[in-house]
């Protein structure tokens, strides 16, 4: 079976779902999303043997209530499996005062959320032409490797 | 130009690069300014003077022709920069141990030198869309 090119996309605003999921189907239909509303379904994701590693995350950091979005940056960079995944930020907030602090965290980049649909499906189409199309990713990570720190 | 517009530093040790870049992002993306170093020791020394403009994005070789190619310096560069300025690998090699290396080191994103002008005009309009339209770089200090 073809591996999917699984995209995690973290945010505790649900209504931000359908919205993402179909500016995805439209622009970059070879991803599958797979969202997660706190950092305990993070976790979760995670520590299930069955789940497929994603190929990026996409994480709010202005998840107020549940979770803190840069505490679920740092615990990815501190796992083993996860360390190398490209984690992409993004922020409601356009005066972007957590760049700084999630780049030295480790985001691999901190980007503006959209919030039209045009702007979603133009945001899609820059994640595909840069990280599918462009980027060469970080290979698997060895099968072997335990995800113990 | 204003210091606020996008700086780009280009580590790489073959001259036509950064012509190329300059002249696709005299077209392309002519608010960006793309200066670059021609060796780790040029690297460093700028990133070392004292005052200098954080660059928001640096373009990494692998290859330089030294005693110390680009994954070596790498480590150095975030530590200088504080991890604020997102490297980007730019090289020619696709070896698979490299590229895990590359991300292993700090590296944000591994792509590969384009080769055909009109590759390389695509490569500048997504480098200005993906990272100077929809992302927010610390850059300057």
């Amino acid at each position: 079976m073809p591996r999917k090119f699984v995209i995690l996309f973290v945010d505790d605003d649900q209504s931000i779902q359908q919205i993402a999921e179909r500016a995805a189907r439209s622009s970059f239909p070879a991803a599958t999303l797979v969202f997660l509303s706190s950092s305990r379904e993070v976790k979760a994701y995670f520590e299930n043997p069955e789940n497929q590693l994603p190929k990026l995350v996409l994480l709010d950091v202005n998840l107020n209530e549940q979770v803190n979005g840069i505490e679920i940056l740092s615990s990815l960079r501190a796992r083993r499996r996860t360390y190398t995944v490209p984690v992409i930020v993004f922020t409601g907030d356009e005066l972007g005062r957590r760049a700084r602090q999630a780049y030295s965290t480790g985001a691999s980049s901190f980007t503006i959320k959209p919030f039209s649909y045009e702007q979603w499906k133009n945001y899609m189409t820059l994640i595909r032409q840069y990280w599918f199309e462009t980027v060469q990713l970080p290979p698997d990570p060895d099968p072997d490797d335990s995800d113990i720190v | 130009m204003d210091q606020d517009s996008p700086l780009v530093l280009v580590v790489d040790d073959e001259p036509p690069i950064i012509e190329l870049l300059q002249r696709v992002g005299r077209e392309h993306f002519p608010e960006a300014r793309f200066i670059s170093a021609n060796s780790p020791q040029e690297a460093l020394t700028y990133l070392d003077t004292p005052n200098r403009e954080l660059p928001h994005l640096i373009l990494l070789d692998i290859d330089l022709h030294s005693s110390v190619d680009g994954l070596e310096l790498l480590p150095t560069i975030r530590s200088k920069t504080q991890g604020l300025t997102p490297v980007v690998m730019f090289t020619m090699s696709d070896k698979k141990p490299d590229v895990a290396r590359a991300y292993a080191a700090g590296a944000v994103a591994y792509t590969r030198k384009p080769e055909a002008l009109k590759e390389w005009v695509t490569y500048v309009t997504l480098l200005r869309d993906y990272w100077f339209r929809i992302s927010i770089l610390p850059g300057k200090v």
